[in-house]
């Protein structure tokens, strides 16, 4: 992992330079908090919803996320953390984001992988609906990606559904859906 | 340890726009770092180059992104190739002086701030524009043109006025304030003209320049298609520009690729710019040794690595069976996933790793599966 880190100069660069806009509250939004202190979550608020950063100062190739789930859906009051793993020839390549623990949701798979267009390259098209225009492009950021993933939680795209069961639910039964969540994130806050 | 001393290093050295203060304190300062610079990369454009939507950025970023997708990166503009790059000097020698006066103004900046917030702030105001003046006066910074424009004459008493405060002079009817008394002005303009004469030999530096500009007389190197090219031509291509002629024939066609893209990059720089040919090796061989680095990291340990996706394996083996049995075992999945979703999502984490196959199989199944 690290040699790999310590390999790509371009892409480490770009992640720092990335990080350290995060961290001076250089976005526009005013939306993140980065920090190395992710696990302490208190400093939590509406106007802050989502902490970011690389799990370690030893490898920048691997970030964590801690995102509030948005107000009026089913997600709101849930924590939810996710693991970025970047590619050594980021940003040519897209990183990939994935919910641990995993997310009912339809478009996460089961095992946490978050299925969004704009983390596909344009060769690969799991799903063969998504307009070559919402892909991932190196200038893309991981702000950006994740405000997407935020609205995705919010409204979810059916027409690339990566849980099928859920797709069905969000479906079929919007209400029993929405239970389930709140479910799951109560039990997984241990409420 | 030592690396993440290295990192802790190289963080303190990464510079970006949110070194200057936010738009609302010091406007368009923060804005200015951020438009010279390469949306890619975010380094500052290194040999600028513009595609024909109007885009701009580094030579070999571009070029890189370029041979995944033929798209511009920022507006998606199709059917961009490599061919429709052109060279953007004029944001070079922006960029060029920027990087020059970067860290001056950045001192300038962090100084007046400083001052703000330690004393009244109204009175301060006026020695942060002194102080900003004061660094336009000087020559690495500015032309002597508009150093010159600072000053007017004041229509009324024809004194030199600086500009700025031409409006509040007239308004006290020419009564002077000690900032434009004579002997001070005096003092501005041996300012100025020590600045003139500094100005004139940067000028000839430009000149120079722009004479070795003229000359510039080399050609990118064409891009070849290697199908149609056997090992040996491949590796005379290489051995013409003294590049290694060793390994398969996967390695010297990156390799010339790679030198290609870098050689025409580099063209892609005003000539003062330009990096030697021996560094251009150089650059080829680490790159080289980086994607030897990265296959190695892939394969590290076979038999480790067969243990431990035996599970993929498998299900892709299963997965390429007749449709059969899998199909059965999906919808059988989905009937109990309904009531029971987190069981769900815990079962199938084993089979999760080629969702993407895995996800597209079971899309078709259970959409058939939701019509009938």
């Amino acid at each position: 992992m690290s040699s790999r880190g310590a390999s790509n100069a371009t892409a480490l660069r770009r992640l720092m330079t990335e990080y350290k806009q995060l961290t001076s509250g250089g976005s526009p939004d005013g939306m993140f908090t980065a920090g190395a202190s992710l696990h302490q979550s208190n400093g939590f608020s509406t106007t802050n919803p989502i902490s970011l950063g690389p799990v370690s100062e030893s490898d920048f190739f691997t970030w964590e996320a801690l995102i509030c789930g948005p107000k009026d859906t089913p997600f709101e009051g849930g924590i939810f953390s996710a693991k970025l793993t970047f590619p050594s020839d980021y940003p040519l390549s897209p990183f990939k984001m994935k919910f641990e623990p995993p997310l009912f949701h339809p478009n996460i798979y089961p095992d946490g992988n978050v299925c969004i267009s704009i983390l596909h390259t344009p060769g690969d098209d799991p799903t063969m609906y998504e307009q070559a225009s919402e892909r991932w492009s190196p200038v893309q950021s991981v702000e950006k990606v994740i405000l997407s993933v935020i609205s995705m939680l919010a409204e979810p795209n059916l027409e690339s559904g990566a849980n099928i069961d859920c797709c069905k639910l969000y479906r079929d039964n919007r209400q029993e859906y929405g239970r389930l969540v709140r479910e799951s994130i109560k039990e997984q806050l241990g409420i | 340890m030592a690396r993440g001393n290295q990192i802790q290093q190289l963080m303190s050295d990464v510079q970006d726009p949110s070194d200057f203060p936010p738009q609302s304190e010091v406007p368009g300062l923060r804005l200015l770092d951020s438009s010279l610079r390469c949306t890619i990369c975010s380094e500052f454009f290194d040999g600028p180059v513009t595609l024909k939507c109007g885009h701009c950025f580094c030579s070999l970023c571009i070029r890189e992104s370029l041979s995944e997708k033929h798209e511009c990166p920022a507006c998606r503009e199709d059917d961009v190739d490599i061919v429709h790059l052109r060279k953007n000097p004029a944001m070079e020698e922006v960029v060029n002086a920027w990087k020059q006066c970067r860290s001056h103004l950045l001192q300038i900046v962090n100084d007046s701030r400083g001052h703000v917030d330690s004393s009244s702030p109204s009175k301060k105001r006026k020695r942060t524009d002194e102080s900003r003046s004061a660094t336009l006066t000087d020559p690495s910074t500015t032309s002597d043109s508009s150093t010159l424009t600072d000053f007017v004459n004041c229509p009324m008493c024809d004194k030199r006025v600086k500009y700025e405060d031409i409006n509040s002079h007239m308004d006290k009817s020419c009564k002077d304030e000690p900032a434009v008394t004579l002997p001070s002005s005096k003092l501005q303009w041996d300012n100025i003209l020590g600045a003139k004469s500094q100005v004139k030999s940067s000028k000839k530096r430009g000149k120079e320049r722009a004479s070795s500009l003229e000359e510039e007389t080399d050609y990118p190197l064409p891009s070849k298609s290697y199908d149609t090219l056997k090992d040996k031509q491949v590796r005379e291509l290489l051995s013409e520009h003294d590049l290694p002629t060793t390994g398969d024939r996967k390695t010297i066609i990156a390799r010339h690729q790679r030198w290609v893209t870098i050689y025409n990059a580099n063209l892609d720089k005003t000539l003062k710019m330009r990096k030697s040919l021996s560094i251009l090796r150089r650059d080829l061989r680490d790159w080289e040794t980086q994607q030897k680095n990265k296959t190695k990291h892939d394969i590290e340990d076979p038999t480790a690595y067969q243990i431990k996706q035996k599970s993929e394996f498998d299900m892709l083996i299963e997965a390429a069976r007749p449709k059969g049995t899998p199909k059965s075992n999906s919808v059988t999945s989905v009937s109990n996933g309904h009531k029971v979703p987190s069981n769900r999502s815990g079962s199938t984490t084993k089979n999760s790793s080629p969702s993407v196959h895995g996800g597209f199989v079971e899309a078709i199944v259970v959409d058939s599966d939701g019509e009938s």
